[in-house]
């Protein structure tokens, strides 16, 4: 369940996260930790290269099992969320997709 | 290579500001004399000593230069059976009892350089030379595929005809593969590169072509027997090897692999050299030590008098012995042993406390897809002494009670470099590589396995499931529900699940 009082603010604080963060290692620490916190799950985000996928950032893995994972492209670069344990409809991921790529798109140079 | 010739590109390869800035005070890591004194001054040690090394190795802990030099210097039959047995159990909380099964694939074996004891060497007029294409290399790949491979290491001569971008290619090439298998499709899920040293540009280029370990053995620690295996070429500088795998590193590679060609020098030293090189990365990596330890023995090499006139060749008691002390120095690194060993020997390094061997190994340019199928010395680099089919090495295994993995999950999820340490260290990713080995095992089992194979590797997987559900860090914890499920999918004809 989101912690907020409604969806609507998860997604405004999320979207605020892009004002507020300084880079792309700020943005993608602070958006894994909201995730986290606000889902109540363990996320990692790690870029994609071939089939390996390369640890970003997030809390996810020492409590790895069985993951939910998606991926996203952000200026041609291919990233991945990988959530812990699966949140079933708490991840809003079709919404959730837009204001990750928007945000990695903006600090990717 | 643009207008440049072979000769100007090899003269080109090193960069020494690529070695420089990981220089301490303009020294690199490799104190001679401090190996020395360590092998001369623990040349005895009473058994208390012994045993309390012993301990230390056993709550996962690396051993320092002074601890594994004594390991190296014990005299008696007892102690050794106590640092063997002792190497097993910390093989076991590490990676628990699987061993991890991949091939080698030999890309190109033209080579500027002119190693004495290699069949590739540039002088060896014998070798018939070959770059494979992208689509034979593909070709290659299928066969492993269809052999029930998932794991590679691909090999590749240091020339421009095979440059960085050459491996790229090569590495896309092969995660392309899908194959039909019995019930469900294959496909190469880890590619690991063995290739000479590069550039920290060029490692780039293979970190973005989704490159699993990189492996590189720095062959000898002891400068002057490097100096004079290595006369010429990019490789007769010991530097630019030494510090490859900090270049790895810096380029996002986060798993490296290190080992010794066994024979060109004293066996005792080059343990002493490969345990510097685990302290360093340690120390220069945040605590990321190396993800293998190789230590392959020299072998017979077409055209190539070194490989067999050496005064420093290693016995196969020797060799169990170096096995056994790397074993216990750096607890938690993989340890990987070949198809270079006979089957018997390789048998016993095995319960020494490898964790990953290869197997239905061919080292000839296109020898899966050509399907030659004696060992032809004009096209490898030196002679194997075990070329067992997969179905039979799985079942010699299986009969030690030791379960094959096909898992490559770890780097999939992230699970590289400090994140997959800090879990070796504390015996975690064990429990992983434990349930992935029996989803990988059956996959294997319903796929590919002979009638043979199939009837003990079930027996196998009914012991390995009940210890999973009899191990305490399972209880109450949902790994064991999503681990149940895993298996009933993966039983019914789904392929690729992984924790």
């Amino acid at each position: 369940m989101f912690r907020r009082e409604s969806v609507t603010s998860f997604y405004k604080a999320l979207e605020a996260l892009i004002g507020d963060s300084a880079d792309f290692n700020d943005y993608t620490d602070r958006a894994a930790a909201l995730l986290s916190d606000e889902l109540g799950v363990s996320v990692t985000f790690c870029e994609i290269f071939g089939k390996r996928w390369s640890f970003l950032t997030g809390d996810g893995l020492i409590s790895a099992g069985t993951s939910r994972r998606e991926t996203f492209e952000a200026k041609g670069r291919l990233f991945g969320l990988m959530a812990y344990p699966d949140p079933g409809e708490t991840l809003s991921w079709d919404l959730i997709k837009p204001l990750l790529i928007r945000g990695f798109s903006l600090f990717l140079i | 290579m643009g207008k440049m010739s072979v000769k100007e590109w090899a003269d080109n390869v090193v960069k020494e500001e690529e070695i420089d800035r990981y220089l301490d005070n303009g020294k690199d890591f490799i104190d001679h004399d401090a190996i020395e004194r360590h092998l001369e001054k623990n040349k005895k040690s009473d058994k208390i000593k012994i045993r309390d090394i012993i301990q230390k190795s056993l709550s996962i802990q690396r051993l320092d230069p002074d601890e594994t030099a004594s390991l190296l210097h014990v005299k008696d039959p007892e102690l050794w059976q106590e640092m063997a047995a002792a190497g097993l159990e910390v093989k076991k909380k590490v990676y628990d009892n699987r061993i991890v099964i991949f091939a080698p694939l030999y890309c190109s074996n033209l080579c500027v350089n002119n190693c004495l004891y290699c069949g590739f060497r540039k002088d060896n007029t014998h070798e018939i030379r070959r770059v494979l294409t992208p689509a034979q290399v593909r070709m290659e790949a299928e066969s492993l595929v269809k052999m029930g491979h998932k794991r590679l290491i691909v090999v590749y001569g240091e020339h421009p005809s095979s440059d960085a971008d050459y491996m790229a290619e090569t590495i896309r090439a092969i995660y392309d593969v899908k194959e039909q298998t019995r019930k469900g499709t294959g496909t190469i899920r880890r590619v690991n590169i063995n290739a000479a040293p590069l550039s920290v540009d060029d490692f780039k280029k293979l970190w973005k072509a989704g490159i699993g370990t990189y492996q590189v053995f720095q062959e000898t620690y002891h400068r002057p027997t490097y100096k004079k295996m290595h006369p010429v070429g990019p490789k007769s500088d010991y530097r630019w090897r030494l510090y490859t795998h900090h270049r790895a590193m810096e380029a996002g590679i986060d798993d490296v692999a290190i080992g010794a060609l066994f024979g060109l020098y004293h066996w005792r030293y080059d343990v002493m050299g490969l345990l510097y090189h685990a302290m360093e990365l340690e120390n220069k990596f945040d605590g990321i030590g190396p993800h293998t330890v190789s230590f392959p023995r020299l072998m017979p090499a077409d055209n190539a008098p070194y490989s067999e006139h050496s005064r420093h060749l290693v016995s196969d008691e020797e060799f169990k012995k170096l096995v056994t002390v790397l074993r216990l120095a750096i607890p938690y690194t993989g340890m990987i042993v070949t198809a270079r060993e006979k089957p018997a020997l390789r048998k016993d390094v095995i319960k020494l406390g490898c964790t990953q061997t290869d197997a239905s190994t061919r080292i000839g340019l296109g020898a899966y897809s050509e399907q030659y199928d004696r060992q032809d010395k004009e096209r490898q680099q030196f002679v194997l002494g075990d070329t067992r089919e997969l179905d039979d090495v799985v079942r010699e295994l299986a009969q030690m009670g030791m379960i094959s993995s096909f898992c490559t999950a770890g780097y999939r999820c992230g699970r590289t470099g400090d994140k997959i340490m800090g879990l070796l260290k504390c015996g975690t990713e064990g429990k992983f590589c434990k349930l992935n080995a029996v989803l990988t095992f059956r996959e294997w089992l319903d796929d590919f396995s002979s009638p043979e194979t199939q009837k003990i590797g079930e027996e196998l997987i009914r012991k390995e499931i009940a210890e999973i559900k009899q191990d305490d860090f399972f209880q109450n914890n949902p790994l064991l529900k999503e681990f149940e499920d895993y298996y009933q999918r993966v039983s019914e004809g789904e392929r690729d699940l992984f924790l």
